[in-house]
């Protein structure tokens, strides 16, 4: 084995939670990664996003334009190229990729970051990247932090159910990319088609779907009617009718169902006894 | 009533499949679910829980009322698994699978760590299954943050801190391992065997030695070790040169260095790393 090879081939090891050195000729140790790795799944609207990379820490160093200096690609992480996948086609501030794990590098600027999808995933830091397996770029405007953040993390936050926001967050400095995900077109479609065959019809999901994402209300409106008709005493459906109503500014008929929604949950006795009345004096209150 | 009827009850946890005996459509979790692996030290944490959204809500103290147990999440409970023993906020515990509650209030917050992990939220919460409870003090945030979040952060080789944080409030909790020991255990255990080890084996000995201050010494002593075994391992000989470097041997770390790269001249990164650790030290 080349000498230079060691730190490449021994690190690689280190994908893996601890560095395990387990040659021949020794017993197997381990000791503590520098760069600790970390893998995050997280769940957004149908798409799963999984992203795995090592940690470095700041410890005492002035991070961007000192170790990560400016204008140059950097690994986005430690050790290995850092990993992201998509189970789903997703935008990424606003353009298409397509489902697939990527490699996950930057270019951090002082007033302009760039954040690269490229397609080679499997590779060591960034000293064999090559912006010809790009698979995209964006341009992403970074946020100054109020306090300082030790260790380098990739969060996605902001979820909503189509969308998400995917912040690369170091010292004091947060880059955001803006992640949407196909659900609205997905799930219209389910509900169609529900509606459309016999049995059972869907009315409170379909319902609930329309008010959560300001779709025709006044078809959510008849699809909740119908979901109650269906469970004339289920109090969350009545909360959800006023939500409805409120949004579709017939004040009158949400305080009416908020307070029959009150009503129906005060025959309970467990905890949504509280977590309704509250629920709906709140709306209430809110339309006074 | 049925858990499946319970998470109605939270307006954060309406999801498919739980309105109609039959669902037919497959709609998104409002709080979708996250795993969260990471390592520090030579302890693994695992997280699993279900990340509610603020929503234009306000959370601490209204939805989430002060003072009473809240399931740290949405949907099933909030889960935690140590891979060895940890200490929080100074509080050991043994390695294990918990579920974590907690008890917000404006400034103090308990954190409760729960033996049965198969609760939906709180509902049925005991207290007689707490393992432990643990004061931690709540920190307000400048910027709202619209997602829960349990991040661990402040990473260093025996410790970190899990940060609760949503709307304007982070708890951090610190947690604290073993490593250091057990890593320098390993390492002697592995140097007492007979037989010529790998500049490999030496060159991370060399560098946890050096990373985490510890038997500076006794890793000089090593590292001559390694090297006579492996001579033309250059990364071995930069590694003596920054141990001497960090005992103060400015003569002897230059002269270690400069040996490196005589040792493998074809290696580019290994001669500018050496040149970047001569110029620290004639600064």
């Amino acid at each position: 084995m080349k000498t230079r090879l060691f730190r490449p081939v021994l690190v690689l090891a280190s994908t893996l939670a601890v560095i395990s050195i387990g040659f021949a000729q020794a017993p197997r140790i381990d000791v503590p990664a520098a760069s600790p790795a970390c893998t995050l799944k997280q769940r957004v609207g149908f798409t799963d996003i999984e992203i795995t990379y090592s940690r470095p820490g700041a410890k005492g160093r002035a991070i961007f334009g000192g170790l990560v200096a400016y204008d140059q690609v950097w690994r986005a992480g430690a050790n290995a190229a850092t990993q992201i996948t998509f189970s789903t086609p997703v935008k990424l501030n606003g353009t298409e990729i397509p489902a697939g794990t990527y490699g996950l590098f930057a270019i951090p600027g002082r007033e302009e970051w760039t954040v690269i999808i490229n397609k080679a995933f499997k590779q060591w830091g960034a000293y064999k990247y090559d912006p010809k397996d790009d698979v995209l770029r964006v341009k992403v405007s970074p946020v100054a932090l109020e306090h300082p953040v030790e260790t380098f993390t990739i969060d996605v936050n902001d979820i909503r159910d189509d969308s998400a926001t995917l912040d690369l967050i170091w010292e004091k400095t947060c880059a955001p990319v803006k992640i949407t995900v196909e659900v609205t077109a997905k799930v219209l479609a389910q509900i169609d088609a529900a509606m459309a065959a016999a049995g059972k019809k869907p009315y409170a999901e379909a319902a609930m779907f329309y008010l959560n994402h300001d779709l025709d209300l006044k078809k959510a409106a008849g699809w909740m009617d119908a979901a109650i008709t269906e469970q004339p005493t289920a109090f969350w459906l009545f909360y959800h009718k006023a939500r409805l109503l409120a949004k579709t500014g017939d004040k009158a008929g949400a305080i009416a169902a908020a307070k029959a929604s009150i009503d129906l949950v005060a025959k309970n006795t467990g905890p949504e006894k509280d977590e309704y009345t509250h629920l709906n004096e709140a709306l209430i209150a809110s339309l006074k | 009533m049925n858990r499946h009827c319970l998470c109605f009850i939270s307006a954060l946890t309406l999801t498919a499949g739980l309105f109609a005996q039959d669902p037919k459509v497959q709609l998104p979790k409002l709080s979708p679910t996250v795993t969260l692996k990471q390592n520090v030290g030579l302890t693994d944490i695992d997280l699993v829980y279900s990340r509610p959204g603020v929503k234009g809500r306000e959370i601490f103290g209204k939805m989430i009322p002060f003072g009473s147990v809240w399931r740290t999440g949405a949907n099933e409970s909030t889960k935690i698994t140590f891979s060895t023993p940890v200490k929080l906020n100074g509080t050991e515990i043994p390695a294990g699978a918990y579920a974590l509650y907690t008890i917000p209030g404006e400034h103090e917050w308990t954190i409760i760590v729960y033996k049965d992990t198969s609760l939906w939220g709180a509902y049925g919460y005991d207290q007689k299954n707490d393992l432990v409870r643990i004061p931690a003090t709540a920190v307000k945030l400048a910027d709202p943050v619209e997602t829960f979040t349990i991040d661990i952060n402040d990473i260093r080789t025996e410790s970190a801190t899990l940060n609760l944080i949503w709307e304007k409030t982070r708890v951090p909790v610190k947690l604290e391992f073993e490593a250091i020991n057990k890593a320098l255990a390993q390492i002697e255990a592995a140097l007492a065997t007979a037989g010529q080890k790998s500049g490999g084996f030496y060159y991370n000995a060399l560098e946890f030695c050096i990373m985490n201050g510890v038997a500076l010494q006794k890793a000089v002593a090593w590292a001559d070790q390694g090297i006579a075994q492996n001579p033309k391992s250059g990364w071995v000989i930069y590694e003596k040169a920054c141990l001497l470097a960090k005992l103060g041997d400015k003569p002897g770390a230059i002269a270690a260095a400069k040996l490196s790269c005589a040792a493998d001249p074809s290696d580019d990164g290994l001669a500018k790393t050496n040149e970047a650790l001569i110029a620290s030290l004639n600064k």
